[in-house]
């Protein structure tokens, strides 16, 4: 399962990668493979707030609706409207173009409270 | 679902002209059509074919439509 170095990971299976004060969130490898076919993703607003740990997007996947939480706190300043289209890049490309929001942040330092890459492999096994 | 836009699925609400009506009992994303399908339990006096109807996903009601079966027809 690809679990690339440079991003930091929520338990609860999103992944971030810093971009100066924001933060790209996209859902991982592993929780990809475990919600299968991805058939709509709800987007948050932009200008949404986003509460750590909190539900600000919904993917669905052929067998289940499944929220998606707040890695960090912050503003929505993007979102990925390839996806309304095309919800199936968060299967083919999970850390790139299948990327779904992006959060101005609160707080850079709360990224520190995220696991590394090395944590998340042990929390997935 | 006359729309693309998320999937019905089970217990979600159907409405008809601001009245609940009913229930989904099962859907999913139809892979040969390209758009949410399912079965639902609707009142019998909303159950014609053709009946203009709304799925209640998340707090929003997005529009469908009773239909024969079958849904996909080979052609």
């Amino acid at each position: 399962m690809n679990v690339p170095e440079d991003l930091r990971y929520a338990e609860s299976h999103e992944w971030v990668r810093v971009e100066g004060e924001n933060a790209r969130v996209g859902i991982t490898d592993h929780a990809q493979a475990e919600l299968t076919d991805v058939v709509y993703v709800e987007l948050p607003k932009v200008g949404a707030k986003a509460t750590a740990k909190g539900q600000i997007a919904v993917v669905e996947s052929v067998k289940a609706a499944s929220d998606i939480y707040a890695p960090v706190s912050g503003t929505v300043v993007d979102v990925n409207k390839a996806l309304e289209s095309n919800p199936a890049l968060v299967n083919t490309d999970p850390f790139g173009e299948g990327w779904i929001f992006m959060l101005k942040m609160d707080s850079p330092d709360e990224v520190k409270q995220l696991k590394d890459a090395a944590g998340y492999r042990t929390q997935i096994g | 679902m006359k729309s693309k836009g998320p999937p019905p699925r089970p217990q979600y609400s159907v409405w008809r002209e601001g009245e609940r009506i009913g229930e989904v009992t099962s859907g999913s994303l139809s892979p040969s059509l390209n758009e949410g399908i399912g079965m639902a339990y609707v009142a019998s006096a909303h159950a014609k074919i053709g009946t203009e109807i709304e799925i209640e996903v998340r707090d929003r009601k997005l529009p469908a439509v009773i239909e024969k079966k079958p849904l996909y027809k080979k052609s």
